[in-house]
């Protein structure tokens, strides 16, 4: 159930962590048999934002995401699998998503997936990220501004909205 | 589709839905594989045991040719009949025989053998050979 719920907000955050989605996928199942076999999700006060927390403290514990030197945004240019299903079957658009998102700095990434798709306030950000609540909603201003910029440089249609 | 402004912006991109991810595999199926592996291995090895222990108890016999007849005693010997103990042959002993043979051809060849065998045997007291009495009736075709 809470698999159906969160999951895809789950699979997109450890994307925007890791850059790679067969080891997003991996830490979100790991997160998932870990709390079936363990039950701690049930004695946790905030399910959701501590589902968010396990799966990043999940990734940032792989080494190999840890030794990574080749930087995020290149990784996630390269990688050619979506992120998202459109709306109206705007591949293009899906696209130019993925790449503003790519380009953002990761923190500012972080604070977007997770207040956008994740639909988490920023408390719940500030406590996942282990930031304050200002921080995370100064972020997300600065995040969303230049997802806008970067995707109406690209489409050119801002002029006409 | 244009872009839009503002709080629209936020609203336009939470119309991209995030892609579900591959489905949980189960833990239950995992454990019940791995249970029915070990109780699979445990089950083999008891076996094996078993086997070995009966082998060594009970060694099979071995069959080979003679010319004095003794291969196919031991196999009249393995079909059922007592050759340590040979009888001559009675409609009962013939009776017995069909019964616990597994097939027709297994009891006649267990019927022949112990009618050779009858040969050298004298009938004891009262008791007549099966073979003697057909061979003095006369039958009529």
């Amino acid at each position: 159930m809470l698999y159906c719920k969160h999951g895809p907000a789950l699979l997109l955050f450890a994307i925007s962590i890791a850059g790679e989605k067969s080891r997003a996928q991996d830490a979100v199942h790991q997160v998932f048999l870990k709390m079936i076999e363990s039950g701690m999700l049930t004695r946790a006060a905030d399910a959701k934002a501590y589902l968010f927390a396990s799966v990043r403290n999940a990734l940032l514990n792989d080494v190999k995401v840890r030794q990574r030197h080749v930087p995020l945004e290149s990784v996630l240019l390269d990688d050619e699998a979506a992120w998202f299903s459109p709306p109206d079957r705007d591949y293009a658009a899906e696209l130019s998503l993925r790449r503003a998102l790519a380009v953002l700095p990761d923190d500012q990434r972080e604070v977007t997936v997770l207040h956008i798709w994740g639909e988490l306030t920023f408390a719940q950000i500030a406590e996942v990220l282990e930031i304050s609540a200002n921080t995370a909603a100064s972020r997300y201003r600065y995040a969303l501004a230049k997802l806008r910029e970067a995707m109406c440089s690209k489409e050119g249609f801002c002029a006409n909205s | 589709m244009p872009i839009p402004e503002g709080d629209r912006f936020e609203q336009y991109l939470k119309k991209f839905q995030p892609l579900a991810p591959e489905p949980l595999p189960s833990t239950e199926t995992a454990r019940g594989t791995h249970r029915r592996f070990v109780f699979g291995a445990w089950s083999a090895v008891a076996a094996t045991i078993v086997v070995t222990v009966l082998l060594l108890r009970y060694p099979r016999p071995k069959s080979g040719y003679s010319p004095d007849g003794s291969e196919s005693r031991a196999r009249v010997e393995l079909q059922g009949a007592p050759p340590s103990n040979p009888q001559p042959l009675t409609i009962g002993t013939a009776n017995a025989l069909l019964a616990r043979a597994q097939s027709t051809k297994a009891a006649v060849d267990g019927v022949a053998a112990q009618a050779f065998q009858s040969h050298a045997i004298p009938s004891s007291a009262g008791k007549q050979s099966a073979l003697a009495v057909l061979s003095k009736e006369k039958t009529k075709l």
